[in-house]
């Protein structure tokens, strides 16, 4: 049985992937005529990008991808309610989790040691500090690739026999060992769980991918420009229109080496980048926009409106968190808040 | 002995103007509440049956008298004619005698009448002796030696009149005295059909001076009188099950009147024609329907298949889901075919109209289970589709059009052996969307949804023992979009369009060879293409191009007339090319969701054939004349899974009495998992067939000619189904998912319940009733879950009755349980893809609220000469039940909201036939 190697070159599946069970056609027909359907149910509901309660809204590692003997620096964007205290717990799982089992890892430390012992026959691996898993709770955390990457490989195997009905992708043993990195916030009574993929190059040559270059927000009212200085000094009127534009810098579509799924071959591609716009108050025009390259124009991506809420009832203040991020895991944010005034 | 009736004297002294009286009384009343007083026709007042007249059956001509024809004396005699009951010639007497006399001629005319042979009178459906006025003329042609003797009644021996000998053979000499001066035609008002056999009166004048002549119209519906005066002559037919005609025509001077007549039927109900004929019913719960029921079905537009879900055994499915769920297993499980051809596309878009459209059908057959051994590749149920017997007797068709699609049908006769049908449909829901979707929407269309099917029939019926037809046919279906801010939808959307285009053809040849009543074999083959491609832009996609081509053979021969053995092949071969870039897709049990975009296979094939054979025989007995016995098997090899299977299959009835009759089978089923599921990459090509094992019990009870019970219980027991599992297998050192094995069981236990009341008192309809239970337990579980479409109950109750004056109404009411549904007990917001990936409680745990729904369908047919109008309003929904199809859930999954199905729905068509 071969697989076709995606663009990192995982040989990924989905184990549960959802759907009807009538079948590919049914399956595209439902991607392409259930889109709207979708995000009608934001009509009633709120939408995604409204932050009105707890959100992890991102979660950043830098450097994006870590090769043997770096540190990644964890953090994330959290949006809460005022004057509620937020706990944080930080987790590392050796494995891609899956929703079948609430993203729980089903690997512990002790399992790691075996699996280690039994893959390469590295007996006596020790976890540093106790254990790999917990990242503590602090704000942010840091992750410490410590574990040899030629190890690391050779138990690769181990892991997809002994795990692989467990977690949702087949394991890249070549290049990119796929591990994840667990969020528990908690405010008041709510609760939210984030999971973020963290690739562990095996290849000490390796060029990691970088988190996109996120720039300043600009804007413009149909008065005038609004400079990013003047963005959180000036008050707005309620209801105002903002028009937005974040720099980005063009380079954070990194070129890079990919594997073509249908030929198998290495090709040379550009990075995807899309940004959110999660706003606490009033309306956006888009709550995404992407750069797709070769497909969009760059500006597409960087370019949103902003019906402003009246101040009455955003409390005179909106917040808007703008979260970038490319299709390799990179991740930037910029947060701004604007004031209002009726 | 029965009273002579003298029929001659009431046709010109008396009947003429009492039925001039009638007519112009019924005119203004209708026939059915005609007052008591109205004139009949019958001089005793006491008997309304109308006399039908004898008919000359063999007429024998008069010798002309030899001096007359020496002198060239022509001269004409009337007679009475006496007939008995059996036709036969009691007495001739000579009513008006020949001018001038003593040539013989009455002599010659007695002489020769009482040689006629006739058809008896008959009224009331008994043969009664009458008394008719017959003429006799003598004509000379124009050449000395060129004799004739004509002959004319003046009653009901038309045939002698209208097609007279030298009538018609090019001799006009020999009818200078017999002009054709009133010709006819009578047809069916609407339909254009003519209609034979239909006695035909026309009459003048009243009292001693009336006179009267009758015709019998030909296969052509026409009929013609000679010699008439000129003046006013008035025109009467009562075929049966029609209106009487009756109207007035005016003969002038050496002018021929022609004229066309349409005479209405009393009642345009199409189910009069649901003639439903079987030999050996040998089939446990086969249920059949005709396109005229399915047409008028409430709630369904006339769909074919959408009327099968009103059948027992079959679920609900959404009201445009194309699948057809039957006894709670999977839609994959259930076959579709069109005359036992594999239709690969049975809806346009998945569900929203069948791909052939009722104009070429006769009907369906639908078995829930338990189908003889003819049919295979299905572990669940078979719909056969039946293209109707094409015999059309005139050119015509009809046009249809409704909210969704406008199409055209033809037909017509080829000489009187051949004929061919076509049709053609088309969607305009593109036109629709476009006219009405925002221009600034975040969608826009490129290509709307539009669809379209055509369809082309013929048969050619060189004699009675052989039947050759062929029918090609095939669907389109397109749609293309353009994502403005692909974002919008999914961030990990990097296509800035998407497109499915659905396309499939097959010619079907079929050859059926009859030459009695023992031996029937049909050989049919057919072949055709299926391109399938939708797709993402570049990110994903399916594109599939496959030929496949079918033979099948089946003949039966009638060892004695009470057992019948039948044996057939059908084979199937098809050759595909494949790129498919895309996702897995959830199987059954699997909830709904967001297809994981970046989590992509691919798989490339050409030129990647596959066959199956399948082999049945199957004996069909019937002993002691009440009990058939039907023992089948059948064997079918399955190249792409490389395994084999034989399935024996037995099916028996017992008929207790002429209304009770038992019934009871059981067999064994098979069939090839879907073709994702042995890809290489996306499934698991070691995988092998699927089994199931059927039983059922039942009765059948038939109170009434038009009113039978069918009661079915049945319990299905599924093994080997494909189940997906999270195993992996190592090879050459590399380890890869097994994705899915044969290790699923499932079990469907049930009663089904048909009250069916055929069309009588102008109404027709049924009930139908399911009770089951569909459990289902996959690979590693040691719980049993419910099936996807697990309805305890199934309740269907539709019927149409017919009004007067062509109107039809139609009604339909539902209760279903709720479809179990898997909750979703929270989320964990997935960063790098950028949405709350929802976290499942266990696999249809829950129910959706019970289902309920009541729809109306009203039809109103107007005729016109030469066409006729159907306008249909059917609404569904009729109380606007709120029904619950699904759950809609905010981003993380937290709150949920119920998903409605459709609202009140008001839908109106209008269909022209002519």
């Amino acid at each position: 049985m071969t697989l076709r190697k995606n663009r990192y070159g995982l040989k990924k599946f989905e184990k549960a992937s959802k759907g009807t069970a009538s079948g590919l056609k049914a399956a595209l027909a439902m991607v392409l005529l259930s889109g709207a359907l979708l995000l009608s149910c934001s009509e009633d509901f709120e939408k995604f990008t409204d932050v009105t309660n707890l959100r992890v809204l991102a979660i950043q590692v830098d450097p994006a991808e870590l090769t043997p003997g770096d540190t990644g620096n964890i953090s994330a964007l959290v949006a809460a309610p005022a004057n509620e205290p937020v706990t944080y717990q930080w987790r590392w799982c050796p494995v891609p989790t899956t929703a079948l089992t609430g993203h729980e890892c089903p690997v512990t430390d002790e399992m790691l040691v075996q699996l280690i012992a039994d893959g390469a026959g590295q007996t006596g691996f020790e976890v540093p500090n106790g254990s790999l898993f917990d990242l503590g709770n602090g704000e942010s955390a840091a992750f410490p690739y410590v574990i040899d990457a030629g190890v690391l490989q050779l138990a690769c195997n181990q892991v997809m026999a002994r795990f692989g009905d467990q977690i949702p992708i087949v394991l890249d043993c070549d290049s990119r060992f796929a591990t994840t990195i667990r969020l528990d916030v908690r405010a008041g009574d709510r609760t939210v769980t984030a999971v973020k993929e963290l690739n562990l190059l095996l290849n000490p040559d390796a060029v990691p991918n970088a988190n996109p270059l996120l720039g300043d927000v600009y804007g413009r009212t149909s008065e005038s420009d609004v400079p990013p200085a003047e963005l959180i000094t000036r008050t707005f009127s309620g209801a105002e229109t903002l028009h937005l534009r974040v720099a980005v810098n063009d380079a954070s579509s990194e070129q890079f080496e990919n594997i073509s799924v249908e030929t198998g071959a290495t090709e040379v591609d550009f990075e995807n980048l899309f940004m959110t716009w999660f706003i606490t108050g009033g309306e956006t025009e888009y709550g995404r926009t992407s750069y797709i390259a070769g497909e969009t124009p760059f500006a597409r991506l960087m370019e949103n409106t902003w019906y402003l809420p009246s101040a009455e009832e955003s409390g005179g203040q909106a917040t808007l968190y703008v979260v970038l991020q490319d299709d390799r895991g990179g991740v930037s944010w910029i947060q701004r808040s604007v004031r209002l005034e009726d | 002995m029965r009273t002579k009736r003298i029929i001659t004297k009431k046709l010109n002294r008396y009947w003429a103007p009492w039925l001039f009286a009638a007519l112009v009384a019924t005119a203004l009343n209708d026939k059915a509440h005609a007052d008591e007083n109205t004139p009949r026709v019958d001089e005793t007042d006491t008997d309304t049956d109308i006399v039908i007249p004898p008919v000359l059956r063999n007429e024998v001509a008069a010798v002309y008298p030899e001096q007359a024809l020496a002198q060239r004396v022509e001269a004409e005699v009337i007679l009475e004619i006496d007939i008995d009951e059996t036709g036969m010639v009691e007495g001739v007497q000579v009513a008006v005698p020949a001018q001038p006399t003593g040539y013989g001629f009455d002599e010659a005319a007695v002489d020769a009448a009482n040689l006629f042979e006739f058809e008896p009178a008959v009224q009331g459906g008994i043969p009664i002796p009458v008394r008719i006025t017959y003429r006799t003329v003598f004509r000379l042609a124009q050449e000395p030696d060129a004799i004739e003797t004509k002959s004319d009644s003046v009653s009901s021996v038309s045939d002698a009149a209208v097609n007279e000998p030298g009538a018609d053979d090019g001799a006009p000499a020999a009818d200078t005295a017999r002009i054709l001066n009133f010709k006819g035609t009578l047809k069916e008002r609407g339909t254009r059909l003519p209609l034979a056999g239909v006695t035909v009166t026309i009459f003048t004048g009243d009292g001693n001076l009336a006179v009267g002549y009758e015709d019998v119209t030909d296969a052509d519906g026409q009929f013609e009188f000679y010699n008439l005066a000129p003046g006013t002559w008035m025109l009467l037919a009562e075929p049966e099950g029609y209106f009487p005609l009756r109207t007035r025509d005016e003969v002038r001077e050496n002018e021929r009147t022609e004229a066309t007549y349409f005479v209405e039927r009393s009642d345009y109900n199409p189910y009069d024609v649901l003639v439903e004929g079987e030999t050996v019913k040998k089939e446990i719960s086969r249920k059949s329907l005709k396109t005229d029921v399915i047409e008028r079905v409430p709630g369904t537009f006339g769909d074919v298949l959408t009327v099968v879900k009103n059948l027992p055994g079959v679920a609900r499915t959404g009201a445009t889901a194309g699948n057809i769920v039957v006894r709670g297993s999977s839609p994959e499980d259930t076959q579709v075919f069109v005359d036992g051809v594999e239709v690969p596309i049975i809806y346009h878009f998945g569900g929203l109209r069948s791909v052939i459209p009722l104009g070429m059908l006769d009907g369906l057959d639908f078995y829930p289970g338990n189908f003889s051994s003819e049919f295979g590749r299905a572990t669940g149920g078979v719909v056969d589709v039946r293209l109707k017997l094409l015999k059309p007797e005139k050119f015509g068709g009809y046009v249809d059009v409704n909210l969704a699609d406008s199409g055209v049908y033809l037909e017509t006769p080829l000489g009187k052996k051949s004929a061919m049908a076509a049709a053609f449909r088309r969607s305009y829901i593109d036109g629709i969307i476009n006219a009405t979707v925002p221009d600034d929407a975040s969608v826009n269309l490129i290509t709307a949804p539009r669809y379209y099917d055509y369809q082309w029939l013929g048969s050619f019926r060189p004699n009675d023992d052989h039947e050759f037809t062929g029918f090609f046919f095939g669907s389109d279906d397109e749609l293309k979009l353009l994502f403005e801010n692909p974002a919008d939808f999914s961030p990990d959307l990097t296509a800035t369009s998407g497109s499915t285009s659905t396309s499939f053809y097959r010619t079907v040849l079929q050859h059926r060879y009859m030459p009695n009543s023992r031996f029937e074999n049909v050989f049919k083959t057919s072949a055709g293409r299926n391109k399938i491609f939708v797709g993402l832009g570049d990110q994903v996609y399916l594109d599939l191009n496959t030929y496949v081509a079918q033979i099948y053979d089946r003949f039966s021969v009638g060892l004695s007339d009470s057992v019948r053995i039948a044996a057939g092949i059908d084979y199937l071969y098809s050759v595909a090319d494949a790129r498919i870039k895309f996702p897995d897709v959830a199987k059954e049990g699997e909830p709904g969701g967001r297809p994981d975009l970046s989590s992509i296979k691919y798989v490339e094939s050409t030129d990647e054939s596959n066959n199956s054979v399948g082999v049945f025989v199957q004996l069909e007995s019937r002993l002691l004349k009440r009990w058939t016995v039907v023992p089948g098997v059948r064997f079918d090899y399955f190249s792409r899974v490389g395994q084999s299977s034989l399935a024996p299959r037995f099916n028996t009835r017992f008929a207790l009495t002429d209304k009770w009759t038992i019934k009871g089978g059981v067999g064994v089923y098979h069939q090839e998992p879907a073709f994702d599921e042995t890809s290489n990459v996306f499934g698991n090509p070691n995988l092998g067939l699927e089994k199931a094992m059927h039983y059922s019990a039942g009765f059948e009870w038939a109170p009434l000619e038009y009113l039978t019970l069918d009661v079915t219980g049945f319990f299905k027991e599924m093994d080997d189904l494909v189940s997906r599992t999270s195993e992996t297998v190592s090879l050459n050192g590399e380890v890869s998912p097994l994705n899915f094995v044969n290790g699923g069981e499932g079990r469907v236990y049930g009663m089904e319940l048909m009250l069916k009341h055929d069309f009588a008192n102008n109404f027709n309809g049924w009930i139908s009733y399911t009770l089951s239970r569909a459990l289902r337990k996959d690979v590693g579980e040691t719980e049993w879950r419910r099936f996807d479409f697990d309805q305890t109950h199934i309740f269907t109750m539709l019927g149409s009755y017919s009004l007067p004056r062509n109107w039809t109404i139609g009604f339909r009411w539902r209760i279903v349980t709720g479809s179990p549904s898997t909750p979703r007990i929270g989320a964990v917001y997935s960063v790098d893809d950028g949405f709350y990936e929802p976290v499942f409680g266990k696999p249809n745990s829950e129910r959706l609220p019970t289902f309920h729904q009541a729809d109306l369908r009203l039809d109103k047919r107007w005729i016109y000469d030469r066409w006729m109008l159907t306008a249909y309003l059917d609404v569904q929904n009729i109380y606007n039940s709120p029904n619950v199809t699904g759950y809609q859930y905010n981003y993380d999954s937290s709150r949920r909201r119920p998903r409605q199905g459709l609202p009140i729905l008001p839908v109106i068509g209008v269909k022209g036939e002519f």
